[in-house]
């Protein structure tokens, strides 16, 4: 089971991601870029050394892990999956992202202000409509006001 | 010979730069923001300074940094208060300051210990202000006749030190290392102009954004794990007077020597990499507890156990600027970004600055002094401030974090692509913290990974091929000696370590 409390478990999982991008990028600066020579490197050397040597940490770690997974040491440690500010965090990043520029800074700012806090029951609707309000005051104040920045507040694109 | 004609020399031309009333000013707000940033748990050094580079962008190049430094110790000071009075660190490096701080607020001390926390502050950065004024110019003429080969090793030691020391796994450690600076290759290759690992993206062709690439990892990623955990400890705010802040005379006299003795253990562990300023509080507690008449004192609201460390913390962020600006090279993740910002600022630390530039060079050391006396003056009278922040519910503060992040990552590119970035690197950082991987030593790889390619490049340019060239000269050698040395520790105590547990697995069914 991918249980990721479990030590052996989570150093399995990141040997081999580790590994696999190691591997990614060393195969991609083989076929991309030109190696050149010690004495004249070009831009392909360096970062296709260091793909190596990522797969040489990713193996240790899985290795490592697999010995563990083997002999059944179970080491158990406090870690949680928060899957709920996961996706109201990052969704709120990217929404951001998406209407800071065709929208302009207040819609972004708003919308952000209430994803992030879509998921997390501590805090009522209510309360998350009056900070975004206060957020987007206190951001044109500092950013726009005090810093002088050229931000559009409001855009209609279409 | 320590040349102290020379030292009042470069004072004097420091004050001149850092006496203007426009870079007092920064340096107040730098130092206010930073530590209104440090009050908040969770958020570290690391994050405020990101957090708060915007508004520096836009300033002139002495203002700014003076104004990145003031946040810097900023924040490194505000930790300790909401360590003394929630029991919750503001920021890692003041997770010392819980161990005798907390119990002295529950015994109603909590005046006594903030204010104490304030002068032995001071100290530390001040002990530590005066080794870099000493210090510093030697380092940085000896570096000054460093090659490409000793610059490359010294990455490397620098690196692979800050990787394997800190806990964890030292393999986790390296493995971010590598691949934080692949990160920092994206982007246009300096020497042949081709575009590395952009994948068509035009956005990439400068490289990832320093800023939203720590925001993302950082930032984003302390506020996913803490939205649920994140639960504001009460306190009485009303017992904190300022009468109460006055120490005992017992107190005070208690304090002298623990000060003294963190400042110093605190500026030894601060110029090394790897250690930085939370090794430098734990030493300096376990110091002070080897001393004391009655260790039994400590952990039950012991001043030594609050002074020594915080002490040592402040000296230890001081001293790690030697190695950052006389080197080049950084030794901690918040050091690393303090260099990446300053490039961005257009300075580039290393030998060459003192000497081309003293006003700067020196104006930025006075204007540390500067801070540090602004935060003794600040702390005092605004400590009610800090304290009505710490009331402020952590389901307000996170959103109004993000969108910090946000409006402040756009303001500086102006692009909604960074803004991308910031997601992609909260994402990642995320499944990292996961497994556990470290993230630190992921910005020390990013900001150094450019640099460690050109000087491997130049220094084997040089040598016509030959790849004994790093062992070849004296410095390069012994740094490299050092460096298996520190790898062959790091494996030897990872084996004894899981035998250990093994043994003790096999012992215990």
């Amino acid at each position: 089971m991918l249980d990721i409390r479990d030590a052996a478990i989570r150093d399995a999982v990141g040997g081999t991601g580790i590994a696999v991008t190691g591997a990614a990028t060393s195969v991609y600066a083989a076929v991309q870029y030109p190696f050149g020579t010690l004495s004249r490197m070009d831009s392909g050397f360096f970062p296709f050394l260091l793909g190596l040597l990522l797969v040489l940490f990713g193996v240790i770690l899985l290795v490592s892990a697999l010995g563990r997974i083997w002999r059944a040491e179970r080491e158990l440690s406090e870690i949680r999956f928060e899957l709920k500010p996961f996706i109201s965090v990052l969704a709120a990043v990217l929404l951001f992202a998406v209407i800071a520029r065709p929208f302009g800074l207040v819609p972004a700012i708003v919308l952000t202000t209430l994803t992030a806090t879509a998921t997390d029951r501590n805090i009522r609707w209510a309360e998350a409509a009056i900070l975004a309000v206060l957020l987007t005051g206190l951001s044109i104040v500092v950013f726009k006001v005090l810093l002088g920045l050229q931000f559009i507040l409001f855009r209609w694109p279409f | 010979m320590i040349d102290f004609g020379a030292i009042s020399n470069n004072i004097a031309i420091g004050f001149e730069t850092a006496f203007s009333i426009q870079n007092l000013f920064y340096c107040f707000l730098g130092v206010f923001l930073g530590t209104l940033m440090g009050v908040i748990p969770g958020i570290g050094v690391l994050v405020s300074i990101s957090l708060l580079f915007p508004i520096t962008f836009h300033l002139d190049t002495v203002s700014a940094l003076v104004m990145l430094a003031g946040i810097y110790y900023g924040t490194a000071y505000g930790g300790s208060t909401s360590a003394i009075l929630l029991n919750v660190p503001g920021t890692p490096n003041a997770a010392v300051a819980c161990l005798d701080g907390y119990p002295m607020a529950r015994q109603g001390r909590a005046g006594e210990a903030l204010f104490m926390t304030t002068i032995a502050s001071f100290t530390g950065g001040s002990v530590g202000i005066i080794l870099m004024m000493v210090f510093s110019p030697m380092i940085a003429e000896n570096a000054l006749l460093f090659g490409s080969a000793e610059y490359f090793s010294l990455m490397v030691l620098g690196l692979v030190a800050a990787s394997t020391i800190s806990e964890g796994s030292a393999v986790k450690g390296l493995s971010m290392v590598v691949l934080g600076i692949l990160f920092g290759l994206v982007g246009t290759d300096v020497n042949t102009g081709d575009l590395r690992y952009t994948f068509g993206l035009l956005e990439l062709a400068e490289g990832i954004s320093l800023v939203a690439f720590a925001m993302g990892l950082f930032g984003v990623t302390e506020i996913i794990s803490s939205v649920r955990t994140m639960r504001a400890n009460p306190f009485d705010r009303k017992a904190i007077t300022f009468r109460s802040m006055i120490p005992s005379a017992d107190g005070a006299r208690r304090s002298v020597g623990p000060m003294l003795r963190g400042s110093g253990v605190g500026s030894f562990f601060g110029t090394l990499p790897g250690t930085g300023s939370l090794i430098a509080a734990f030493m300096a507690y376990a110091v002070e507890r080897k001393v004391a008449r009655d260790p039994g004192r400590f952990g039950k609201g012991a001043i030594e156990g609050v002074v020594a460390p915080e002490s040592a913390n402040n000296a230890a962020d001081q001293t790690a600027f030697i190695p950052t600006l006389t080197l080049g090279i950084p030794g901690s993740a918040t050091m690393a970004i303090m260099l990446g910002l300053m490039i961005m600022h257009g300075v580039t630390p290393g030998p060459q600055l003192m000497a081309q530039e003293p006003s700067l060079f020196w104006g930025l050391i006075v204007s540390f002094w500067i801070g540090n006396l602004l935060l003794l003056i600040l702390n005092i009278p605004l400590i009610g401030i800090w304290l009505r922040l710490l009331t402020v519910p952590y389901r307000f503060l996170y959103p109004t974090i993000i969108m910090f992040v946000c409006v402040g990552v756009f303001s500086v590119s102006g692009s909604a692509f960074d803004i991308v970035i910031v997601f992609v690197f909260g994402l990642v950082g995320y499944v990292l913290r996961l497994l556990q991987f470290p993230a630190a030593p992921l910005i020390l790889g990013f900001v150094l990974g450019t640099m460690m390619e050109e000087h491997f490049r130049r220094a084997l340019l040089y040598a016509g091929g030959d790849l004994l060239t790093f062992v070849k000269t004296p410095v390069s050698a012994v740094i490299l000696a050092l460096v298996v040395a520190i790898l062959v520790w790091s494996t030897v105590s990872a084996l004894r370590k899981s035998e250990l547990k093994r043994r003790k697995l096999a012992g215990g069914v």
